[in-house]
């Protein structure tokens, strides 16, 4: 199988991960940061150590200001809920995922607001325009989403946080899409919050997320519980990252995603970006001369495309295209509203979804040409149908 | 005010003076050991028994030497001792 959906979750993953997660499991298979046994400890130490990664990744300061969650939607919700109070209003824009727009609609009912700002496709001007026009007088987040999961269109995330700063306003990043595949940096993009899922680009297994806070007493937490300190206190620890990570890790998880983080890390994010776009202006140049094919996806352009492209072939279902591509062609693709409804209301794609395709570093020119040549198969066989 | 904790082992024959260093957290206290390393401090980390009786689980560094040193470099690291 071609494997084209890893912004869904990658695969493969690094040898290395697998390893680790074997290794973890058999060696430190103890509760970390509960016990006082070496088992314990050495678990301990390698939550630690993937902390470390961890904040080596995205140049954090504090190494305790990165939490570990079960994935970005777990981040996400707990920046949401925790820091927004009665009456506050949120700039998002209009490529967010339901697990932005979700608990930010559920929170209605507390009165919170908020206001969609467009996203322009390699207009980053236009899109901080679009932001400042959003802003009023109770705004105190900005939701960014760096990089599209349905067209790959990168937002200016520091502007936007030069921005919002401006009008002391805190900015959330959700990074499940470009962390692994974009140089991130905290402390140079000035971010306030940032999420990310561990599974995807940063190629840990399924139920690793992460969460970054600047300050940490600017937010609740979303869940509490037995941290393995302080235990005869009924209230939450409030020092990090324990008051945002109750209850027992994820430990193979955390494990994995540091392996997944020192993979990316060997390579080198710059370079696993170089060839993932030369990837992605490939099956753009073939898409586009293939008739009948529309592309919600512009042309790629370093800085302005994550590794993510969306189509259709004519007016076919996009469950479709991926039913026959997945059957007849072993290209496995996602289709459909990829979670982000706003995104298909301004693509004009809400009754047909997209098909889309998503690389990361494991795909290579074989893949790419396989999926073109299935694709082209596809719209010559709707186009004959369609006569 | 910092508590100097102080409790005698046995290796061989000799008996020693361990000295811990109670932090908030085993996260901090992975930092904690981390700084000391890199200043040419070796800790290790026990779970607190009954130094946190007033608040429950815990841990510590012990440091066998340098205490007063280790001290001051945590302190200067941002780290908070109990």
């Amino acid at each position: 199988m071609v494997y084209l959906d890893n912004a869904a979750t990658t695969y493969p993953k690094p040898v290395s991960v697998y390893n680790e997660v074997n290794r973890c499991i058999r060696l430190y298979g103890a509760n970390p940061g509960r016990s006082g046994h070496r088992m314990s400890m050495n678990a301990a130490q390698q939550v630690y150590l993937s902390r470390e990664a961890a904040a080596r990744l995205y140049n954090v300061e504090n190494v305790e200001n990165i939490s570990f969650t079960q994935n970005c939607t777990y981040a996400l919700n707990t920046v949401i809920k925790g820091f927004l109070k009665r009456g506050d209003h949120v700039v998002v824009s209009d490529l967010e995922h339901n697990s932005v727009l979700r608990p930010l609609s559920g929170m209605a009912s507390q009165g919170i607001t908020y206001t969609v700002a467009k996203a322009e496709h390699g207009d980053f001007d236009k899109t901080i325009d679009n932001f400042r026009k959003a802003i009023n007088e109770k705004t105190k987040l900005f939701i960014v989403n760096h990089a599209s999961n349905v067209t790959g269109t990168i937002l200016p995330l520091g502007r936007l946080t030069a921005l919002a700063h401006q009008y002391d306003i805190k900015v959330l990043a959700d990074t499940a899409q470009s962390s692994g595949a974009l140089p991130i940096d905290v402390q140079e993009m000035q971010l306030d919050f940032m999420a990310s899922a561990g599974h995807k680009g940063l190629m840990g297994i399924m139920g690793t997320g992460i969460l970054y806070v600047k300050n940490p007493e600017l937010v609740s937490p979303l869940v509490c519980g037995g941290t393995g300190s302080g235990s005869l206190e009924l209230v939450q620890p409030d020092t990090m990252p324990d008051k945002l990570e109750s209850g027992t890790c994820n430990l193979p998880g955390i494990c994995s995603l540091r392996a997944g983080i020192e993979f990316l890390s060997s390579k080198g994010i710059e370079n696993i970006y170089k060839h993932e776009f030369v990837l992605l202006k490939a099956l753009y140049d073939g898409l586009k001369d293939i008739p009948g094919i529309r592309l919600y996806t512009p042309e790629p352009k370093p800085l302005y495309n994550a590794p993510v492209m969306s189509f259709n072939v004519g007016d076919m279902q996009s469950e479709d295209t991926a039913e026959i591509l997945d059957k007849k062609y072993s290209v496995a693709v996602r289709a459909g509203i990829h979670c982000a409804p706003l995104a298909h209301k301004a693509l004009g794609t809400q009754k047909q979804g997209t098909v889309r395709i998503s690389l990361s570093y494991f795909n290579n020119m074989s893949h790419i040409n396989r999926a073109l040549n299935a694709v082209r198969n596809i719209s010559h066989d709707y186009r004959r149908s369609s006569v | 005010m910092l508590k100097r904790a102080v409790k005698k082992y046995k290796r061989g024959d000799v008996y020693m003076a361990r000295q811990f260093i109670m932090v908030q957290s085993i996260t901090y206290a992975m930092k904690a050991k981390s700084v000391l390393r890199n200043n040419g401090i070796y800790a290790d980390i026990t779970k607190t028994s009954k130094h946190s009786a007033q608040k429950g689980c815990g841990y510590s560094l012990i440091v066998n030497r340098d205490f007063d040193r280790a001290v001051k470099i945590l302190k200067e690291n941002g780290i908070k001792i109990l």
